[in-house]
């Protein structure tokens, strides 16, 4: 056994342990996730195997299969994580958009409208020091 | 017929510390019965100290969400204390107070659901850079184009709004591509809507706080993705 056999496998085993434990896995997802690892392991260590399967589709070998499947797989990885930033984004907007509705301030008798109370992010300015 | 003490002007700001105080004032003296709304998106300087001594309504975002975020949240915070007119008002010291009236008239007293600003109605505005120029001429042949809407002006942001419109009007684009989508609304939901010519100050400052001219394709992009 070579040593990138080596590496890619331990990596793999890594992987999926890293996957199945976490609490978000469900079984339907671990009935995919390991035999697709069992497939791939089967490919590291028997790499001819997937020659045959990049001949069939008419790719000149396994491994330039492999990396344009890897590439397809990156692609759809990027776009989901898109879309959980977006949504993720959109509860964010409303988040502090309630927040900002609920502490807003308005201009008293007086005219002096109290600021309104703001939990500031470390790196952000103390609000009321006039610093600038 | 509406009054001005149920027209509501809304200051989105970000960082606008060097000019909110101007800005406000001159709203304020200009207008005194209007309630002004000055919604400080997640700004780091003073701007919401400068805003607080000031006979304002004051809204926070904790963090900045956007120009187009910060429009909402203060159209629903207007249309909940019971406004009838909205006014968009940008709060780096472009617009005049004075046109307030202008872009309101149209909504207050002729019955139209949106007013435009333009800054280009009849003459060239004073200050404009010709790369600025030609962006915003393609907004706006853009949007004649797509949407079918002769707009003059697709990045001005004073105009005035019903309270009927501002609440059917969703607007989702955080950033800047709020205002070619108000313009994508006004169409969707057949709102009657007019332009009025309105002046634009180009300072240094409202130059340097303004978006790039590249930042028009983003805005594009953003608008495109949404739509599909």
């Amino acid at each position: 056994m070579t040593w990138i056999k080596l590496i890619l496998l331990v990596g793999l085993v890594i992987v999926v342990r890293f996957y199945v434990r976490s609490p978000r896995s469900t079984l339907r997802d671990r009935l995919i996730v390991i035999p697709l690892a069992l497939l791939l392991a089967a490919a590291v260590i028997y790499p001819e195997l997937t020659s045959g399967v990049a001949d069939l589709v008419g790719v000149g070998r396994g491994v330039d299969l492999a990396f344009y499947l890897g590439f397809l797989l990156i692609y759809f990885i990027v776009g989901m994580l898109r879309t959980q930033l977006t949504e993720q984004e959109r509860k964010i907007t409303s988040l502090v958009r309630e927040l900002a509705l609920l502490r807003a301030s308005a201009p008293g008798p007086g005219s002096q409208s109290r600021v309104p109370e703001v939990e500031d992010a470390p790196s952000h300015d103390r609000s009321g020091t006039d610093n600038e | 017929m509406s009054s001005w003490s149920s027209t509501y002007i809304i200051i989105p700001a970000f960082n606008e510390g060097l000019v909110l105080a101007d800005v406000i004032d001159e709203l304020s003296a200009t207008w005194p019965d209007a309630a002004v709304v000055v919604v400080d998106d997640g700004s780091t300087d003073d701007t919401a100290e400068i805003a607080s001594s000031r006979p304002v309504h004051l809204l926070r975002h904790v963090t900045n969400l956007g120009q187009g975020a910060a429009l909402k949240t203060g159209l629903d915070y207007a249309i909940a204390r019971g406004a009838d007119i909205l006014v968009t008002f940008d709060g780096d010291g472009q617009h005049k107070a004075d046109d307030v009236a202008r872009v309101r008239e149209p909504v207050a007293v002729d019955g139209y659901d949106v007013a435009f600003g333009t800054r280009f109605a009849d003459v060239n505005p004073e200050g404009i850079g010709l790369i600025r120029r030609l962006t915003l001429k393609f907004g706006m042949w853009f949007t004649r184009l797509f949407l079918r809407l002769p707009v003059t002006d697709t990045n001005n942001g004073l105009r005035a709004l019903t309270a009927r419109a501002a609440k059917q009007i969703r607007i989702e684009q955080n950033r800047m591509s709020h205002a070619l989508e108000i313009i994508y609304e006004v169409k969707r939901l057949k709102l009657s809507w007019t332009e009025v010519p309105v002046r634009i100050r180009y300072t240094n400052y409202s130059r340097g706080k303004g978006q790039s001219s590249l930042a028009g394709l983003d805005i594009l992009a953003d608008l495109w993705g949404s739509r599909r």
